[in-house]
């Protein structure tokens, strides 16, 4: 027997992490004559049991599987994440265009021989070639064969071309030659040979201030030469500032983005790299870069040579873009103190949101980096807007919306008034009105309204109730005049404790319900609700504030918000529903759900809509929907369409229409344009349109008319911008919305026709 | 650790440079994906499909996803993708064999993850994702460890006899089926963590 006490749970846990096998074979063997349970200690410990049970169950339970399955996992896993999304042109691309013939193996394009692939970007490739018959080295840039082929984006690619080669200056690539080849337009540029300066900021390096100074001046003196010429840049960032074994300072890549940005516009419009340079007010629909853009970039430029960092970086290009419009970065000193103060400043002014804050020219720049003085615009840097759906609204001012503005005429219909503590209802049908001041009033008042009654609420108040149910009557619920009230689902007391959730705040099944100046809300925040909903009855989409089983609605100056996964409003069927001046705010749901039928139809006018889809309906006959100067910013679709079994006339007018994703989203995949315009009867006039994928919820789809079903879109008039910017949900905005705060002074734009 | 490893797997995989995310992501999710598809009558080739385009839509998406504390699950995002795609490919295939848009509609489809389906999803899920983990783990260890491991925890063969069996000693029976669990446990939770 051992003189040494037995070792302990946590003692045998040290070494079987310590893989100590020798020493716990010893204590097994010493524990196997004195009995003194080491063994049952390392049983326990060894024992997890909640993981080995999972996994028991995972390799004991058949699983479906198949070869095919097999090498489809293995051939997403192969291509990557990026490949999986990525148009970047590949080698593969250009063979057709390649000679490779000779018989030394050289391969040639256009007789100019390719010696390496040295870039590949959104736009082309770049290669180092031999000039034969100069007989030196060029950098070859050709540009991607599926942009060539759209004629807008080849003439912009060959007269930018040219632009630049106007441009003579010691800090610009030179341009020798602007050429096409079957087709295909390619560049012919100076070969630097060196490295860019990308390949000095990365990993956190602060530079030296005098190669900060020099650099920045340089590429300010570049852009000088070009904007001298017309030319903006448009995507001055490290990689595209070269810098020669020689100490030369080169800026490349001028006026090419924008051949590029012409396709993400109306295309695919996936972010194509990093926008961390990208100016702000680029980030606004309809204004245009202009040289103060490139100056934007500048500032960015010299604040990560400087910092080590870039300004507004963040996880997801959608970050950045959101701090690029909204956040001032941490001053240039607080990261490097050695940079001296008017250098801190110049990066600062360079870097305002406001173009006309920045300095006036890249000559201007120019002078101030080498020691001119700045003068300051104005004296706090303040982000530009609430957040960049503001700036997208606000981009061309013209219709102006004020919510809630219009106070609701209560004209009652009816005669006779009945407070809440009344008892009894009017036995004269068409000539009720209550009014009410309580939530206990407004339940009963919803109990006792005769067919075309009305029930005034007469209150600013918060009334929480338990869900309005109201059936075969024609029924108008408002507001006294000058009054707001706010009707809220009541969740938080034992009412849906263990049973189920209830699915609406208001329903009224068959009749008409008329609802004016209110506001209807329920009081879940955001995710609670499908918490909530989880093994109770009941099904989280399956909620709605509003309604309507086979009823007539109209609304007005009303305001329905939810942070369920569910909508604000279900039409089912959808009978005629009008809104006028109203928000349906369902940032995690959808605003709209409705069943189309025949006849039915949805108009809205002067609307606000906020949804993860702003519509979903199911088209089962020849339904319609009308949306006039309306708001409508969704985070999936604009317009979803299911179980598509007939036609949806749409009338779409002076609308800013916003989508993350599609802007219609449809389960049925038509062959064709023509299929696809038999489901849908799109009218539009006037709108602004914005959307990462125009019609499509997947171009992929229908490769051989994705594009003509884009230019089917435009054809209306419509603006269309087919871009994703800013993913509404996590908007500042709709934060803001939910709280009631920026909608007085939301200013909508409606281009003018 | 490195900071890398230690981020949740949906983290790493809104980055674009690191490709084994996305190969594990593709294993974890690709036969999950599938086996819904399946569970929903798909046919083999068209679970295929709709594993590529579920997974296509994410990789394309997964830049705008933020994951947020206590918010929607990644599953749950997960699940509207596989649900939008599940429902066109019943609209599609039903309407090419009647010609119209079908029964089968998105509004019944949501019913999926509500109540009772909520935990057949979750089980699949936590299915699939031990499974992944156990096949990554087996390649991480030596056979006789692994074998140490799976006789003891899964077949519930007594430590004396599994060390018998694979000809080593009691002590390294214990030390296998604790590496093996423990750095089961730490795959699972990288993905699980993805949860946020």
């Amino acid at each position: 027997m051992s003189d040494t006490p037995s070792p302990s749970e946590d003692d045998l846990r040290r070494l079987i992490e310590a893989g100590e096998q020798g020493e716990i074979d010893e204590l097994l063997q010493a524990d196997r004559e004195a009995r003194e349970g080491c063994q049952e200690r390392l049983e326990r410990i060894t024992d997890d049991s909640a993981t080995i049970d999972a996994i028991r169950g995972a390799l004991t339970t058949e699983v479906p599987g198949s070869s095919r399955l097999l090498e489809t996992i293995e051939r997403l896993s192969q291509r990557g994440v990026a490949s999986v999304v990525d148009t970047s042109p590949s080698y593969d691309d250009l063979q057709p265009w390649i000679d490779s013939s000779h018989e030394d193996g050289k391969e040639t394009l256009d007789g100019y021989v390719l010696r390496a692939c040295i870039g590949r970007g959104g736009m082309g490739l770049v290669f180092e070639a031999d000039d034969v018959k100069l007989g030196h080295v060029v950098a070859l840039k050709v540009m991607r064969p599926d942009l060539a082929r759209e004629d807008q984006a080849r003439e912009r690619f060959l007269r930018e071309g040219r632009a630049i080669a106007a441009v003579r200056h010691p800090n610009v690539v030179a341009l020798h030659h602007v050429s096409e080849v079957d087709g295909l337009p390619y560049l012919v540029m100076e070969y630097v040979e060196g490295d860019s300066l990308d390949a000095r900021t990365q990993n956190g390096t602060q530079m030296p201030v005098e190669e900060i100074v020099r650099i920045g001046a340089a590429v300010a003196a570049g852009l000088a030469a070009c904007h001298e010429q017309g030319v903006i840049h448009r995507d001055i960032k490290p990689s595209n500032v070269l810098l020669g074994k020689d100490g030369a300072v080169k800026v490349s890549d001028f006026g090419l983005a924008a051949v590029a940005s012409t396709r993400t516009l109306t295309h695919d419009g996936y972010l194509s790299g990093t926008p961390d340079y990208v100016a702000p007010e680029r980030l606004s629909i309809g204004s245009a870069a202009d040289e103060r853009s490139d100056l934007f970039s500048l500032g960015c430029l010299l604040y990560t040579m400087a910092t080590g960092e870039e300004p507004f970086g963040g996880d997801t290009p959608l970050i950045t873009l959101h701090r690029i419009a909204t956040d001032d970065p941490a001053r240039v000193r607080a990261k490097n103190p050695s940079i001296p103060l008017p250098l801190e400043e110049t990066i600062s002014a360079l870097m305002e949101k406001r173009p006309e804050d920045r300095p006036a020219s890249a000559e201007a720049a120019r002078a101030l980096l080498l020691g001119g003085k700045v003068q300051r615009r104005r004296a706090v840097n303040r982000p530009i807007g609430v957040a960049g759906v503001v700036v997208l609204l606000s981009a061309v001012g013209l219709g102006f919306f004020t919510w809630f503005s219009s106070r609701p005429d209560a004209s009652p219909r009816g005669v006779a008034e009945y407070g809440p503590g009344e008892a009894g209802a009017p036995d004269t049908p068409e000539a009720g009105k209550i009014v009410v001041t309580t939530a206990a009033g407004l339940e009963r008042a919803v109990d006792e309204v005769a067919d075309h009654g009305v029930i005034e609420i007469d209150t600013d108040g918060l009334l929480e109730v338990d869900p309005l149910y109201i059936d075969f009557r024609s029924v108008t619920i408002t507001a006294a005049a000058g009054r707001r009230p706010v009707i809220r689902l009541k969740t938080a007391d034992g009412a849906t404790e263990g049973g189920a959730v209830p699915a609406y705040l208001l329903r009224l099944n068959y009749g008409t319900l008329t609802l004016v100046g209110v506001e209807l809300q329920d009081a879940w925040e955001r995710g609670e609700h499908s918490r909530l909903i989880e093994g109770r009855q009941g099904i989280a989409e399956d909620f709605s504030l509003l309604s309507l089983i086979d009823a007539d609605l109209v609304v007005r100056d009303c305001r329905l918000k939810t942070e369920t996964e569910g909508a604000c409003l279900r039409l089912e069927p959808a009978n005629d529903a009008e809104l006028h001046n109203t928000q349906l705010l369902a940032p995690f749901g959808t605003a709209v759900i409705m069943d189309g039928g025949d006849e039915d139809g949805l108009t809205l006018s002067d609307c606000l809509l906020i949804g993860n889809a702003a519509l979903v309906l199911r088209v089962e006959g020849k339904p319609s929907v009308a949306w006039r100067r309306s708001v409508v910013l969704s985070n999936i679709a604009t317009l979803e369409m299911i179980a598509v079994r007939g036609q949806l006339t749409a009338e779409i007018t002076d609308c800013v229409i916003q989508s993350a994703q599609a802007l219609v989203l449809s389960t049925l995949y038509p062959p064709s344009l023509e299929h696809f315009q038999q489901r849908l009867a799109w009218q539009g006039s006037g709108n602004r349109v914005r959307g990462q994928e125009v019609i499509l919820s997947d171009g992929d789809y229908a490769p051989s008319w994705g594009r003509e079903i884009a230019s089917w879109a435009v054809s209306d008039h419509s603006s269309v911008y087919g871009k994703q910017l800013f993913t509404i949900s996590h908007h500042d905005v709709v934060a803001r919305l939910m709280e009631g705060e920026v909608v007085e002074s939301l200013m909508l734009s409606i281009p003018s026709r | 650790m490195p900071a890398k490893t230690r981020q949740s797997l949906l983290l790493r995989l809104c980055d674009p440079a690191d490709g084994d995310s996305w190969a594990d992501f593709v294993g974890i999710y690709g036969p999950f994906v599938y086996s819904i598809g399946r569970g929903r009558g798909l046919q083999d080739a068209d679970a295929c499909d709709l594993v590529q385009d579920v997974m296509r839509e994410v990789a394309r998406s997964v830049s705008g996803y933020e994951p947020q504390p206590g918010t929607a699950k990644f599953r749950a995002w997960l699940g509207v993708i596989t649900r939008r795609r599940l429902a066109r490919f019943f609209e599609n295939s039903r309407s090419q064999i009647n010609g119209t848009g079908g029964t089968t509609n998105l509004l019944a489809l949501p019913r999926v993850q509500a109540g009772e389906e909520e935990a057949a999803w979750e089980q699949e899920h936590r299915r699939h994702v031990f499974r992944w983990a156990a096949e990554r783990v087996q390649s991480e260890f030596s056979e006789t460890t692994w074998r140490a491991f799976w006789m003891t925890a899964i077949e519930g063969v007594s430590a004396r006899r599994a060390a018998e069996a694979c000809g080593i000693s009691l002590g390294a029976v214990y030390i296998a089926k604790s590496r093996v669990v423990s750095r089961l446990r730490e795959r699972v939770s990288q993905v699980m963590e993805a949860d946020v």
